[in-house]
């Protein structure tokens, strides 16, 4: 059973003394209190983290919130659990998000709100995980990073008035990588993803506002966008049409296309 | 390319770092610049 931030005490011997942490997978909203559930089942109903934390000697005080891709029907391992110990490394602490699904009916803003909830509520911890309340990322891949576009181009400051102190804090992230991103719900489009988000036949002015490319502002926090050039699922037009609309707006970016390789590489490498 | 993590299995020190697909060392550097891993 999964309780409400389990937090463990935990040495760290770069300041001498313990702090408290969570160690395991934890939910975004006190049970019963997730907005829209359709149900209480663990596995499709309950958004959760789950956190990876660099060792003492690397940690930076950098954060990110790691959305693993699968075209809104799944949640791929490799741009997850991968992806945080690769971060871990560079003493990045990472939590990766389990964000509600359109294979279980769940449809827009359901997915964005677990991403908003997951950069408040890391933030609103701030002081007690010792991050850094101003470098606070979020990384996707694919439809992953679908769902990374729209958290970087859409966000508030929080309500400073809430009565949940997590919904005080702010949604908006510090830094975005867009790992063979789904930007577009236009032509250039990835059609599960797409479907799986807002449902057949979705309304035109829906299909402009989570067309990330239309989304983009000068407050869009610098973004890290790679692709390849042959990927045969999602169109490398859609990194190319993110980059463009980051430039018009004269945000930071760095855009990396490669060649040839397939969807969905993740890390890539393998054993030594 | 060969997609040997599909499915995870990073490890530090039983991953070849030099299999990493080229994005990460980029991505490195560009989080270092952007001051985000100081």
């Amino acid at each position: 059973m999964m309780n409400f931030l389990p937090l463990t005490p935990a040495m760290d011997s770069s300041v001498g003394k313990t702090f408290s942490k969570p160690q395991d997978e934890f939910p975004l909203w006190q049970p019963g209190e997730v907005p829209g559930a359709l149900g209480t089942d663990p596995e499709k109903d309950i958004p959760t983290l789950t956190p990876f934390w660099p060792t003492p000697d690397k940690r930076t005080g950098a954060a990110m919130i790691v959305c693993p891709g699968g075209g809104y029907a799944g949640l791929a391992p490799h741009e997850g659990r991968d992806f945080a110990l690769w971060l871990n490394e560079r003493g990045i602490a990472a939590f990766v998000l389990k964000y509600r699904l359109g294979s279980n009916n769940y449809r827009y803003p359901s997915m964005l709100n677990d991403v908003q909830r997951a950069l408040r509520l890391v933030r609103s911890r701030s002081a007690e995980w010792k991050i850094n309340p101003g470098k606070i990322g979020v990384m996707g891949s694919s439809a992953g990073g679908h769902l990374a576009s729209m958290a970087v181009t859409r966000f508030d400051a929080g309500q400073a008035d809430a009565a949940d102190p997590v919904e005080r804090a702010s949604s908006r992230p510090d830094l975005g990588i867009l790992c063979y991103p789904v930007i577009t719900m236009g032509a250039q489009t990835h059609v599960g993803s797409k479907t799986n988000l807002m449902g057949e036949e979705p309304p035109p002015d829906l299909v402009a506002l989570l067309s990330s490319e239309l989304q983009v502002t000068q407050k869009t926090p610098p973004c890290f966008i790679w692709h390849t050039a042959d990927d045969q699922a999602v169109p490398v037009q859609n990194s190319l049409d993110f980059a463009h609309a980051l430039l018009e707006n004269g945000v930071a970016f760095d855009l990396h296309i490669y060649q040839q390789g397939p969807h969905g590489q993740g890390l890539g490498g393998g054993r030594l | 390319m060969d997609r040997v993590w599909g499915g995870g299995g990073y490890e530090h020190g039983k991953t070849d770092p030099k299999k990493l697909l080229p994005w990460t060392r980029d991505l490195d550097s560009w989080m270092n610049l952007q001051g985000f891993t100081d």
